[in-house]
């Protein structure tokens, strides 16, 4: 009867513990994941708060600096600005006098064909999360050709892209030479002259800089 | 077996002894109750409480000082049963423990009972001999149970007197240089709480045990007749039994002062007798007799209500150990992510007031440009505007490279030319063929090499690595045609 009683004891004792260690667990399982989302939250807090501090740091850089080229884009800000107001909107690529170039490069380097050119203006888009004002806009400009030769591909590639504006890169530049006669390959043959065999595609990029109409 | 045994005690007495750091050793006998309070092995309280005076205060008061101690009860008296049986093993399945089946069935949930098995006979159902020792409760062992429950305290174990002696007698003989499964012997010890107490045994098997009183107002010499007198009808009434075995006979005697002098000087029949190393000079040898039983782990005697218990207490004190662990852990864990989030937060705060100070900067250097309303509009117009005057290197000027270094002997096939996005660089892939005789396989690797150490003085802004595609063979049994593919990619600055 006596060694019941004292069973009895330990097993309240167990239930008791095993009360206390089921709470304190909960408890522990909540704030371990109360603290993962706040540790969480916070290192986007740091990662915002970082990013601020080196835009208003490049910035300070960029006003520091002794530089002449600030006063000249100073210069066109301010235009730009009073375009803005005014809104007076200036056409970054001038897809006409473009084409004549490309006429005239195609003349010099003797084409059998003329180039293909496709011009896409693409929807300009914020510089940074941070700035609501500036943008950046982006003109795509595909140039599709073909020739006999390697050297004469490279150097038409160099002359088309010489054609374009400053801040022009190139996206793509491919060269294919071609081994079986395919229809498209068949409407490039000549009773004059060999057939042009090498098709090169040069895909560029004209990023320009804007300011946006939203007040 | 008996090293596997001898191993086994000493593990469980290592484990026993790390997790119970203070115990109260009750001795419970006819004659009164010996409560013994050791802290880390070492004897630091002891008290003698006679049976007329078991209902008084001193044994609560004892207790109640040591209440954060486990109880071990040593039971030493007359109304231990002793009797031998032979088991068979019944069944394959269930209980294996034929002599477990038996005490299960055949005692009272709350008696205590421990066994030895001494033998198993091999026959066709194995049979297992063993001598069982079984007591019922009695008050005396009731009132020590109450002072227990009073106290909260943890029972770790009851042990039987003549299971005790058997253990010091190996210890004693192992001192002494015997092997004791050579002999039968007799075992001897006066306790303050029991008398003498006597026990014969053969190997595992106690064959008898036997409880003197211990009269106190007659002489060590009259004791001492005692002993000898009980010692000799012990051996007298076994001396079949050890003539049919042929068996060495032998005395351990744990015994302590004036007695133990007295019955080293006699000579007995037989072969050996020995003591337990000790020059104490009391007239009992408790304080002998409990060093030797605190030394080595003994098997617990149970009841079925005990075995219950121990499975509790077992859970009590492991289980919930190991729970506690885990939350120390856990909790470590979330003062860890409190740190860092303390420290985060701390760093963000900082970098803010960088801001500010940043930005007041800033505000500052907008009065040298007075015809500008948003300064920080021009300073990010200014730093586009020189991104985008970072140039990419010319693709044309390498390409137009290879193309002139690679000569005739090489025939390409495509030129590629990307523009990595992600790491703002230009990537070329240029696919070509090689064709050459089979025996000419090493000069058009040098041939390729030194095109590429070319192409690398011209053009130090290019990373140039060549790969091979496509080893095959062409129709033609001696040339080979191998499709390689030079990369080029940008170096930035």
């Amino acid at each position: 009867m006596i060694v019941e009683q004292i069973t009895l004891r330990v097993k309240n004792i167990i239930f008791f513990k095993a009360v206390c260690v089921c709470i304190s667990l909960l408890i522990l399982t909540y704030l371990i994941n109360q603290f993962s989302d706040d540790l969480t939250n916070g290192k986007i807090k740091n990662l915002a708060a970082l990013s601020k501090l080196s835009e208003e740091e490049h910035r300070l850089e960029a006003l520091e600096s002794e530089d002449k080229k600030l006063e000249e884009t100073i210069k066109v800000f301010l235009e730009l600005k009073q375009n803005q107001s005014l809104n007076i909107t200036k056409d970054c690529f001038d897809r006409m006098s473009y084409q004549n170039k490309i006429l005239e490069a195609e003349k010099t380097f003797g084409l059998n064909d003329s180039s293909t050119i496709k011009v896409t203006e693409q929807a300009p888009s914020k510089i940074n999360k941070l700035q609501q004002t500036i943008l950046l806009n982006k003109t795509a400009v595909l140039v599709e050709y073909h020739v006999n030769t390697f050297t004469s591909a490279i150097k038409f590639a160099q002359a088309v892209f010489e054609t374009m504006p400053e801040n022009t890169f190139i996206k793509s530049f491919d060269i294919i030479k071609h081994k079986s006669l395919t229809p498209t390959v068949v409407s490039w043959l000549k009773k004059s002259k060999d057939p042009d065999l090498i098709s090169v595609k040069v895909d560029m990029e004209l990023r320009t800089i804007g300011l946006s109409d939203e007040k | 077996m008996t090293a596997q045994i001898t191993l086994y005690r000493k593990i469980m007495h290592f484990i026993y002894e790390s997790i119970t750091h203070s115990r109260i050793i009750f001795i419970v006998g006819d004659l009164g109750v010996q409560l013994n309070h050791y802290k880390k092995n070492i004897l630091t309280d002891s008290l003698f409480c006679p049976i007329s005076e078991l209902s008084t205060n001193k044994l609560d008061e004892f207790v109640a000082k040591y209440n954060k101690s486990d109880a071990k009860f040593i039971i030493n008296s007359k109304e231990i049963n002793l009797q031998h049986e032979s088991l068979p093993v019944v069944g394959s399945i269930g209980k294996q423990d034929p002599v477990q089946n038996y005490c299960d069935t055949h005692f009272h949930q709350t008696d205590l009972f421990t066994y030895k098995v001494h033998s198993v006979i091999k026959e066709e159902a194995d049979i297992w001999k063993a001598a069982i020792l079984w007591l019922p409760i009695n008050n005396t062992l009731e009132r020590c149970l109450n002072l227990v429950k009073d106290n909260n305290m943890d029972l770790s174990g009851f042990y039987f007197n003549p299971i005790i002696l058997q253990y010091t007698a190996d210890i004693i003989a192992k001192e002494n240089n015997i092997e004791l499964s050579d002999f039968v012997y007799i075992a001897v010890s006066v306790s303050i709480t029991a008398g003498i107490s006597i026990t014969l045994n053969h190997g595992n098997n106690i064959l008898s045990c036997i409880t003197c009183d211990y009269p106190m107002d007659k002489s060590i010499a009259y004791i001492q007749g005692i002993i000898e007198q009980n010692v000799s009808d012990a051996w007298l009434k076994f001396k079949s039994y050890i003539e049919q075995n042929k068996l060495r006979k032998l005395n351990v005697f744990i015994l302590t002062g004036e007695l133990k002098d007295l019955i080293s000087s006699q000579t007995y029949e037989v072969e050996k007798s020995i003591f337990a190393k000790t020059n104490l000079a009391d007239q009992y040898a408790d304080l002998v007799y409990l060093d030797y039983f605190t030394k080595v782990h003994q098997v617990s005697a149970k009841s079925r209500n005990l075995i219950t218990y121990y499975r509790y207490l077992l859970i009590n004190k492991i289980f919930f150990k190991g729970a506690y662990l885990l939350l120390i852990i856990l909790s470590l864990y979330v003062l860890f992510i409190k740190k860092d989030l303390f420290d985060l937060d701390n760093n963000t705060d900082k970098v803010y007031s960088e801001y500010f100070k940043a930005t007041k900067a800033l505000n500052e250097i907008a009065e040298k440009f007075p015809n500008i309303t948003n300064v920080a509009e021009l300073a990010d117009y200014y730093n586009a505007q020189n991104d985008l005057a970072k140039t990419h290197q010319s693709p044309f000027p390498i390409t137009q490279d290879f193309i002139e270094i690679a000569g005739e002997r090489i025939i390409i096939n495509k030129i590629s030319w990307d523009l990595d996005v992600k790491n703002e660089i230009l990537i070329a892939n240029i696919d070509f063929e090689t064709v050459t005789s089979k025996s000419d396989t090493l000069n058009i690797k040098s041939y390729l090499d030194n095109i590429i150490k070319a192409l690398k003085s011209k053009n130090p802004n290019f990373d140039i690595v060549l790969k091979t595609i496509k080893p095959k063979s062409s129709d033609n049994e001696q040339s080979k045609a191998i499709t390689q593919r030079l990369i080029l990619t940008e170096i930035k600055e």
